[in-house]
């Protein structure tokens, strides 16, 4: 009994934790000007983030060696180092954005300006980071961004055409009025904010402080293969709801407010009222996330004391770094940049570093000096090396797409 | 897992850039480099981890921009005579190697500055590989070790993988050629397809300062999976 409620406490905290700003965004921007059209990315992202924390979960379970720990040994310190200037620039961006996020929610609730909520948010982010346990921590967000399955219910109470809607997402149905082009930078974004970077080192990382073994390896598997793909239904409903009201008024979404707008229209206010402790949850959860992931990933590149399964000083490194991304943060959001714009950024940008750290971590996998019987299987190798295919074009393609497109303007 | 110090071992590949994990399981640094000791005429063998940014820093001079960062890191501290002394850590005091490298005691003082003693394993990845006519062959990729028998065995090198592209750009695929997936595989195996095992005993000679390391190329043979 123990067994079977931990394995659904695992498989519901992975739902609701699925989702965060960049998956809000994106998804209801992409939602608004393309109906559904994109919605194998979507699809396509949530495999392929499977396969990618399946295989680091795996790694963690029976190596007990994490993401970065795992990048330094395979690339060595040269490429090892180029590798976390990259992924911690992108991680942090995506940590500004959370923050970012949580504070544009407050706001939506407190009518007070979010500048002004930022410090408190980052103070709150790091107190949670320093003293509250791992498994609290990730079952608390978890549970409570469960809200955010009010887009389901909205979507469905919006009453849509489900085979037009369907038919739209099977044929790849573009708006006539959208370039390719454009419609390509969003297949870019919506597949890094599927795929975000901090997830994976988030995901295997905290298999190590849960000190996972060989036996957890099915709990592991149940919550990607269930939970990953149920929350990514929760990403398609946010498109889908986006796609049913803004779609006819050919309108864009450019806030927070807006990407919630479908739930107002559908439930009215005790479903906003819902969706914004959604949002609070798994913007505030992804932000302990993200932030726990800097921490991580400069510790074990570095070799140092890591984690919050030991005490406080005897990981002192590790949790002045989590003090540090704080303060950057802080810093970054005082200055009044869109939060919005920092999501989509790093949603982009995401796609962008994701071949760096999905290559060590597949080729780490077929290693059996690691792995003993665990290495990968011959299904788990055929969708590796397609995704590394997928994720090296993705990441190639970004940039270009970005400034070709000026952001999907 | 198995106790990877029981059998043949890559330097490069096994040891290098590991995770050291102290008696308790507490984390101690990484193996940033390996200190080698001459023990007679031609038996060389690993002595010590080294750690620390004495370690680390010169591992990143391997081109100008490298060097201009040890360089720079030196400047940083001038007053420091010790400043490109790395921390040891005995190989005795190693119990197991697997994903990480497991010490048998706690982690309270176990890093010590004694001075430069023997030489580093990144001098020797450094090295060009050169015919007895002096034309390069290319450098050395890894370095196999095996550890004598019995209790007090030393860890002695080998032999060396020698080849073009960086050490560790093998990624393990010489030690496990049917280890997929088949398309990294390939790929990697393509890239290293001159790449060549020599015996410790067939290199003609190593010369650490000016640095060169001579190979009759007849003595080059196939590398084996182990």
């Amino acid at each position: 009994m123990k067994k079977v409620f931990s394995v659904a406490l695992g498989v519901l905290t992975a739902i609701g934790g699925f989702v965060d700003i960049g998956d809000l965004v994106t998804n209801a921007q992409v939602g608004a000007r393309f109906g559904l059209s994109l919605g194998w990315v979507v699809v396509a992202g949530i495999l392929g983030i499977c396969v990618f924390a399946e295989m680091s979960g795996r790694v963690a379970a029976v190596s007990q060696r994490a993401t970065f720990d795992l990048i330094r040994e395979r690339l060595g310190p040269r490429m090892g180092m180029a590798n976390l200037v990259a992924s911690m620039s992108v991680t942090l961006l995506t940590f500004i954005a959370e923050i970012g996020g949580v504070a544009l929610a407050l706001q939506l609730v407190s009518s007070v300006n979010y500048v002004l909520l930022v410090p408190f948010i980052a103070f709150a982010v790091w107190l949670i980071l320093w003293r509250a346990k791992f498994s609290v921590m990730e079952n608390v967000l978890g549970l409570v961004g469960l809200a955010l399955v009010v887009f389901g219910v909205a979507l469905w109470q919006l009453g849509p055409d489900w085979g037009d809607l369907t038919h739209r997402m099977l044929a790849v149905d573009k708006p006539g009025d959208e370039q390719w082009r454009t419609w390509a930078y969003y297949a870019v974004a919506l597949f890094g904010a599927a795929l975000t970077p901090y997830e994976v080192f988030f995901f295997s990382s905290g298999g190590v402080e849960e000190r996972w073994t060989v036996e957890d390896l099915g709990t592991m598997r149940t919550n990607v293969f269930i939970g990953f793909p149920l929350g990514g239904m929760l990403s398609l409903a946010i498109a889908g709801s986006a796609a049913v009201v803004f779609g006819p008024m050919d309108a864009s979404v450019d806030t927070l407010g807006q990407v919630g707008l479908p739930v107002a229209v559908a439930l009215g206010k005790i479903g906003l009222a819902v969706a914004l402790i959604g949002f609070v949850a798994a913007t505030l959860g992804a932000a302990c996330e993200c932030g726990l992931s800097v921490g991580y990933s400069i510790a074990q590149f570095s070799g140092w004391q890591w984690g919050k399964y030991v005490r406080a000083d005897v990981a002192a490194r590790f949790h002045v770094i989590l003090v540090l991304s704080a303060v950057v943060a802080t810093g970054v959001l005082m200055t009044t940049v869109d939060p919005i714009l920092v999501t989509e950024a790093s949603v982009v940008f995401s796609a962008v570093a994701l071949p760096l750290t999905y290559f060590p971590i597949l080729v780490v996998a077929n290693d059996p000096d690691y792995m003993g019987d665990h290495t990968n299987g011959r299904l788990a190798n055929a969708l590796g090396s397609v995704y590394l295919v997928v994720i090296g074009v993705a990441a190639l393609a970004a940039i270009p797409l970005m400034v070709v497109t000026r952001m999907g303007a | 897992m198995d106790d990877r110090l029981a059998g043949s071992l890559d330097a490069v590949l096994h040891l290098l850039d590991r995770q050291v994990v102290d008696a308790d399981d507490l984390l101690v640094c990484k193996v940033d480099d390996l200190e080698l000791t001459e023990f007679d005429e031609g038996v060389l063998g690993v002595t010590a981890l080294l750690s620390g940014p004495a370690a680390l820093v010169p591992r990143y001079a391997d081109r100008r921009l490298g060097r201009a960062l040890h360089e720079f890191w030196r400047r940083l501290g001038r007053t420091d005579a010790d400043r490109d002394d790395p921390y040891r850590i005995d190989i005795d005091l190693v119990e197991r190697l697997g994903s990480g490298v497991e010490l048998s005691v706690g982690h309270d003082g176990v890093r010590v500055r004694q001075g430069e003693r023997g030489h580093r394993l990144n001098d020797l990845l450094q090295l060009p590989v050169e015919d007895l006519s002096g034309r390069r062959l290319g450098r050395v990729l890894d370095v196999r070790l095996e550890r004598e028998p019995g209790p007090a065995g030393r860890l002695r090198v080998v032999g060396f993988v020698v080849g073009h592209g960086r050490p560790g750009s093998y990624l393990g695929y010489d030690r496990r050629p049917d280890m997929g997936p088949w398309l990294v595989n390939r790929a990697v195996r393509w890239l290293h397809r001159h790449s060549a095992y020599v015996d410790l005993d067939d290199v003609a000679g190593l010369d650490w300062v000016p640095g060169a390391m001579r190979v009759d190329p007849a003595a080059l043979r196939e590398l084996e999976a182990a």
